[in-house]
């Protein structure tokens, strides 16, 4: 695409401070990646308890072995949790204060990348030995949710922005 | 390991069972193929009902005068499309406990009523497969170890398996050197 002399009028311009509207931009993006993966995070949890009752083994559902029992209950702690921080997410991504507005984004996403990565592993895990084929849908969301832990900054950005805010504005 | 290295299953699981259940005339006619690499071997035990419970295993054996006729269903398989033989685990005897009805035995993987498929893995390799056994027949020299006491050689195998995954050799032998 080539611009050649264009004339736009002054009522295009979206932003007075390209900065301060790309930021802006980029945090309601986060709020709207935390969704997706909060999604990814919920069907991973439902498909594992799911396969945990109808996959047999020793002549039993391998979900009646409470070694299980207590990953799946470790696995619904951190989604309840990402559920909680990604509705923060999602009702601090317009705040006109751009310093809270990114702390509370970098918490989000900065936990979340946590919880993808144990949802993620202990899917893929307590699948057996489906867990790793191309065959079931569990590959498929942990790799939404590798992808998901690298765009838009990972982990460890975001709790490094995350200290950089709570240093600069504290608590809020 | 090194990652994307097939893993050497003739050399560091069949050989040393081999080694220890195998007749004379197995050891003579496999060791040294097995140790130049003219005969590239895969694994088969799992199934889609015999993971963790391996012992649960249906793919079965029958006997036909000299030979066994084989017919079931192994998964998981890694390297198979590359495989010369498989030593696989096959069910003798339905009539007793699980662990007491198994057998060890080795396929010529150009053998006629085998079929391998490629399995996609999660990463988009596909480095495992299903095999599916049509009435394929086995000839009785080939079973390694007694009838229905293969459960032995498939632990004892299992045990070479885990040691040599984790890397246990070259471990121990870093510290020293």
């Amino acid at each position: 695409m080539a611009l050649n002399h264009v004339r736009v009028s002054p009522e295009a311009r979206v932003a007075t401070d390209i900065r301060v509207g790309l930021a802006a931009a980029f945090d309601v993006g986060l709020a709207g990646l935390c969704a997706e993966a909060f999604g990814a995070m919920d069907r991973l949890f439902a498909a594992t308890v799911a396969y945990s009752t109808t996959r047999m083994q020793f002549g039993v559902p391998i979900g009646s072995f409470q070694a299980l029992q207590h990953r799946m209950a470790d696995m619904l702690m951190h989604l309840e949790q990402a559920r909680s921080i990604s509705y923060l997410a999602a009702s601090r991504c317009t705040d006109l204060d751009s310093q809270a507005r990114r702390k509370s984004l970098s918490a989000a996403k900065t936990a979340m990348g946590q919880a993808a990565r144990f949802m993620g592993q202990q899917a893929v895990q307590l699948h057996g030995g489906m867990g790793v084929t191309d065959e079931l849908s569990v590959s498929h969301y942990f790799q939404r949710l590798v992808a998901f832990e690298l765009r838009g900054g990972t982990t460890a950005q975001h709790l490094d922005e995350y200290r950089r805010l709570m240093l600069a504005c504290g608590p809020t | 390991m090194t990652p994307g290295a097939q893993p050497p299953f003739g050399l560091k699981m069949l050989g040393p069972v081999l080694m220890r259940y195998g007749s004379p005339e197995q050891q003579q006619r496999f060791l040294p193929r097995i140790r130049s690499g003219a005969d590239w071997w895969c694994q088969g035990y799992s199934e889609p009902g015999a993971g963790s419970d391996l012992a649960a295993l249906k793919t079965r054996a029958e006997r036909d005068g000299s030979h066994y006729v084989i017919n079931g269903q192994k998964v998981r398989n890694t390297g198979g499309q590359h495989g010369d033989w498989i030593f696989c685990l096959v069910r003798t005897d339905s009539t007793r406990r699980a662990q007491q009805g198994i057998s060890f035995v080795l396929v010529d993987m150009r053998s006629p009523g085998i079929t391998v498929r490629p399995a996609r893995l999660l990463d988009g390799t596909f480095e495992v497969n299903e095999i599916w056994f049509d009435r394929v027949r086995v000839p009785i020299e080939n079973r390694v170890a007694a009838e229905n006491e293969g459960w032995a050689c498939a632990k004892f195998l299992l045990g070479q398996e885990r040691t040599s995954s984790a890397g246990v050799g070259g471990s121990r032998r870093e510290p020293r050197s």
